[in-house]
C-alpha cells in the first residue's frame, strides 16, 4: 500500500470527528478480514450508515 | 522535577482562585479565569482521573477493546486517541455550556465558575468517565440498557420516560433561545433560512449526484453559509427585502415548530445529515476561535464576582443562588445527556482502554472549558448593558430610556445612548429584552472577535456568533425529534404493535406530530409568557437535564459495587448526593414557594387574583394558569421518575454489600489485544 500523504491523513480525521462515512476505510477493512461477501458499493456503503446513525439512541448532546 | 511542576501548577490555579473570589476592584482580567480553571483542570486530570482510572476502573491495556474484536469497519472501528477526543468533543458539546453560563452570570462571574470548574472534575467528568467505562467492557452498550440490565426493567422503562420528557423540555427551551435571537431581525432570519437550501443541495450532492462524497458537499455548504451570512446583511439594509425576512416572535415559533415537523419525517439525508456536518464543523471551528480570541485579548470582566440578585431577586431568573446556580448551569459542570452519548458511538470507537480516560474524563474537562469562555464572553459586557438585553421586556419597559432607568435601580450605570448605539453597531433595530442568552453571547463574543481579528467587523462577528448558534440549535431540534419520535414509537409498540413500526409512514406521521406538538407546546407558552419564558422553562430543562445525571450516576454505582469496588463508591455517591440535593430543593421551589415569581403554583393563584380583580382578561389567564399547572406537574414527574430510580438502585446496592444477592459483573470476557501497544 503506498503511503498516505498528510492531506489524506488530514482529511480522514477530520471525517472521523465530524462523523463522516469512510468508505476506503470499509474495503480496506474487507480486505484485511478476507470476506467473501459481495463488497457492497459506494452507494450502497453510505445507505447502510445513514441506517445506522440516526437509530434510536440520540448521538449528539443538547 | 515533576513534583515541583505539578506543585508550581497547583499553586498557579490556587492563586488565580485567590485573585478572581477576593478582587474587588473595577475589572480583573480573563486571564485569571483561564488560569484558575486551567490549572484545576490539569491537577484534577492528572490526579483524580489516574485514581479512578486505576483504583476503581482498572483499565487494562491488554484487554481488547470492542473496536478491536468487534471492529467492522463502521462503527465498531479503532480509533486514534486525539481523532476520538475530537469526535467525542464535537458529540457532547453545544447549546448548553454556551447558554446556561450567560443566564448565571446574574449572579456575577464568582458562583457559576466555581461550579462549573469544580463541578466538572467531581462530578460532571466522572459521570462521562464511568458510563463510557462501563459501556466499553459491554460492547458499546447503552445507558437504557445498562440500566435495565444492571438495575432492573422497572429503571431502564423510567430511564427511557426520563430521557423522553427531558428531551421535549429541551426542544422547546432550544427553540426559544433561537426564536428570541431572531424576532424582529431580517439579517438573522435570512441567514437561518438560507441554511435550509443549502442543506438540500449538500443532501442531494451526496446522496443523489455524487454518492458519499461528504467532504465535497460540507465544503461546498460552508461557502454558501458564508455567503449568506454576507447575504443577509444585504437583506438587512435593503428597505424593500428587509420586512419580508422581519417577523415576530410567535410567527417564528409557529416556523420552527413547522420545520421541526417536515424535517423528522423526510429522510435523513435530506436536511438532517448535512445540517450535522455544516453545525459540527461551525461548532469545532468558532470553539478554537473563541480560545484563540479570549487568550489573544485577555478581556477585563466587567461584572462583578457577585451581585445583589443572589438573594433570588434577579430578573433573568428568578430564585436564589443555592439552588438555581446549580440547576441554571447544568451542561459544562454535569449534563445526564452525555452519559448518552458516552454509551453512544465514542465506546465502539476506542482503541484501548486507558484512552477511555482522555477522552471521557478529559472531553469533559474540555466541554468545561468552553462554558468558562461563555461565562468570560458574558462578563466582558458591561453589567448595564447584560441586564438590558437579558432582563425580560416586560421588566424594562418597551424603550431604552425606561429601560435605563429600571437598571439603574439595580445599581448598574447605562445611558439610552448605550443601549441604541449598540444595537446598531450589531445591525439591529433593539436588543432589549432579548432573553435566552444567546444575544448576550453573540455580542460579548462579537466584542471579543472584533479585537483580536480586525475592529470595525462587529456586525459581522455579531451575526455570525448567531447563525453557529441558531445553526446547531435547530440541527438538535431535528435529531432530538427523530430520537423522541423513535422512543415514542417503541412506548407506543407496546400498546398497539403498528404504532412501533418505523417503516410505517403513518406511524411516523402520527408519533412525529406528538414529539412536535409537545415541544411545540411549551414553545409557544414561553414566547407568549409576559416574562419571556426562559424564567420558567431554563430551570425546568436544568432540573430535567441534572436529575438524568443522577440516573447516570446510580448506574455508575450500581457498576462500581459490582466491581467490588464499594469502597470507592463516593467517587459517584457524592455527586449524586448533591445532585439530589440541589435538584430536589429547585424542583420543591418551582413548585410550591410562596413567592409568585418563583412558584408555579404560587403564580397560577396570583393570576386567580389578578382575573379576579378584573386585571387579567379571563380566557388569557386561563390559558396562563393552565401552563402554570402543567410546569408544575411536569417538575413533579421528573422527580417521581429519578426517585424511582434512585430507590430502586439502593435497593440493590444494599442486596449486594448484604450479599443477599450475588454481584453478577456483567462485562464481556477478557481477550488479549493483538496490538502492540
Amino acid at each position: 500500500m503506498p503511503t498516505e500523504t498528510a492531506l489524506n491523513r488530514f482529511a480522514r480525521a477530520l471525517r472521523r470527528i465530524l462523523g463522516m462515512p469512510d468508505y476506503e476505510e470499509y474495503l480496506r477493512h474487507l480486505k484485511r478480514c478476507d470476506a467473501s461477501d459481495p463488497v457492497p458499493s459506494e452507494r450502497e456503503f453510505f445507505e447502510s450508515y445513514l441506517r445506522a446513525r440516526y437509530g434510536r439512541t440520540p448521538s449528539r448532546c443538547c | 522535577m515533576r513534583f515541583i511542576i505539578w506543585f508550581a501548577i497547583a499553586l498557579t490555579g490556587a492563586v488565580a482562585w485567590g485573585m478572581l473570589a477576593l478582587h474587588r476592584g473595577e475589572t480583573i482580567s480573563a486571564a485569571w479565569l483561564v488560569l484558575a480553571a486551567v490549572g484545576t483542570y490539569l491537577v484534577g486530570y492528572r490526579f483524580y482521573s489516574r485514581f479512578l482510572a486505576e483504583k476503581i476502573f482498572e483499565l487494562d491495556d491488554r484487554r481488547a477493546t470492542p473496536a478491536e474484536r468487534l471492529d467492522n469497519g463502521r462503527d465498531y472501528c479503532p480509533t486514534s486517541r486525539w481523532v476520538l477526543f475530537g469526535h467525542h468533543f464535537a458529540a457532547i458539546a453545544g447549546a448548553g455550556p454556551l447558554v446556561g453560563p450567560v443566564l448565571a452570570a446574574q449572579f456575577g462571574y464568582l458562583p457559576g465558575t466555581i461550579w462549573i470548574v469544580f463541578g466538572v472534575v467531581l462530578a460532571g467528568a466522572v459521570q462521562d468517565f464511568v458510563i463510557l467505562f462501563g459501556s466499553m467492557r459491554r460492547d458499546g452498550k447503552s445507558l437504557g440498557q445498562m440500566a435495565k440490565e444492571e438495575i432492573g426493567p422497572v429503571t431502564g422503562i423510567a430511564a427511557m420516560i426520563a430521557v423522553l420528557s427531558i428531551m421535549i423540555i429541551l426542544l422547546a427551551v432550544l427553540a426559544l433561545i433561537v426564536v428570541n435571537a431572531l424576532k424582529g431581525s431580517p439579517w438573522g432570519v435570512f441567514t437561518i433560512a438560507a441554511t435550509i437550501p443549502i442543506a438540500f443541495l449538500m443532501g442531494f450532492w451526496m446522496k443523489v449526484w455524487r454518492p458519499g462524497r461528504t467532504m465535497e458537499a460540507t465544503a461546498i455548504g460552508i461557502v454558501l453559509l458564508f455567503a449568506a451570512l454576507l447575504g443577509g446583511r444585504y437583506v438587512a439594509e435593503s428597505p424593500s427585502l428587509a420586512p419580508l425576512f422581519t417577523y415576530s416572535g410567535p410567527a417564528l415559533a409557529y416556523a420552527v415548530i413547522g420545520y421541526g415537523f417536515f424535517a423528522s419525517v423526510l429522510p435523513v439525508w435530506m436536511l438532517l445529515l448535512p445540517r450535522d456536518y455544516l453545525s459540527t464543523f461551525m461548532k469545532i471551528g468558532v470553539i478554537l476561535l473563541m480560545a484563540v480570541g479570549i487568550l489573544l485579548v485577555l478581556p477585563p470582566l466587567k461584572l462583578p464576582a457577585l451581585t445583589r440578585f443572589i438573594d433570588g431577586t434577579g430578573p433573568v431568573f428568578a430564585g436564589k443562588l443555592f439552588p438555581f446556580a446549580f440547576i441554571t448551569i447544568a451542561c459544562g459542570a454535569i449534563s445526564g445527556f452525555h452519559a448518552l452519548v458516552s454509551s453512544g458511538t465514542t465506546p465502539k470507537m476506542l482503541r484501548r482502554e486507558s484512552d477511555a480516560r482522555l477522552i471521557g474524563y478529559g472531553g469533559m474537562l474540555m466541554e468545561s472549558f468552553v462554558a468558562v469562555m461563555a461565562m468570560a464572553a458574558a462578563a466582558v459586557l458591561d453589567p448595564g448593558i447584560y441586564f438590558a438585553i437579558n432582563a425580560p421586556l416586560a421588566t424594562l419597559g418597551g424603550t431604552p430610556e425606561s429601560a435605563a432607568q429600571v437598571i439603574q435601580t439595580w445599581g448598574f450605570t447605562v445611558t439610552p445612548e448605550q443601549i441604541t448605539g449598540l444595537a446598531a453597531s450589531v445591525g439591529e433595530a433593539t436588543l432589549l429584552g432579548r432573553v435566552g442568552g444567546a444575544p448576550s453571547l453573540a455580542v460579548g463574543m462579537a466584542q471579543i472577535f472584533s479585537h483580536a481579528f480586525g475592529q470595525g467587523l462587529i456586525a459581522l462577528w455579531y451575526h455570525f456568533a448567531i447563525m453557529f448558534e441558531a445553526l446547531f440549535i435547530l440541527t438538535v431540534l431535528d435529531a432530538g425529534s427523530r430520537v423522541g419520535r423513535f422512543m415514542l414509537q417503541e412506548l407506543a409498540g407496546h400498546v398497539w404493535e403498528p404504532l412501533g413500526r418505523t417503516s410505517w409512514y403513518p406511524s411516523n406521521i402520527f408519533a412525529s406530530a406528538l414529539v412536535v406538538g409537545g415541544w411545540g407546546y411549551f414553545l409557544v407558552q414561553g414566547v407568549l409568557d409576559p416574562l419571556g419564558g426562559i424564567n420558567s422553562l431554563w430551570p425546568l430543562f436544568g432540573i430535567s437535564n441534572q436529575l438524568l445525571a443522577a440516573v447516570a450516576l446510580c448506574v455508575g454505582t450500581t457498576l462500581i459495587i459490582k466491581r467490588g469496588k464499594a469502597r470507592y463508591a463516593w467517587v459517584t455517591i457524592v455527586p449524586l448526593m448533591w445532585l439530589l440535593a440541589v435538584t430536589l430543593t429547585a424542583g420543591w421551589q418551582k413548585i410550591f414557594s410562596p413567592d409568585p415569581r418563583l412558584g408555579f403554583l404560587s403564580h397560577a393563584a396570583s393570576l386567580i387574583g389578578q382575573i379576579g380583580a378584573g386585571s387579567l382578561e379571563p380566557a388569557r389567564g386561563a390559558r396562563l394558569i393552565f401552563n402554570d399547572r402543567l410546569d408544575a406537574l411536569m417538575v413533579v414527574i421528573f422527580i417521581s421518575v429519578v426517585l424511582l430510580v434512585v430507590l430502586s438502585s439502593a435497593w440493590e446496592w444494599l442486596q449486594i454489600l448484604r450479599k443477599r444477592k450475588p454481584a453478577v459483573v456483567r462485562e464481556s470476557p477478557f481477550v488479549e489485544t493483538a496490538y502492540a501497544n
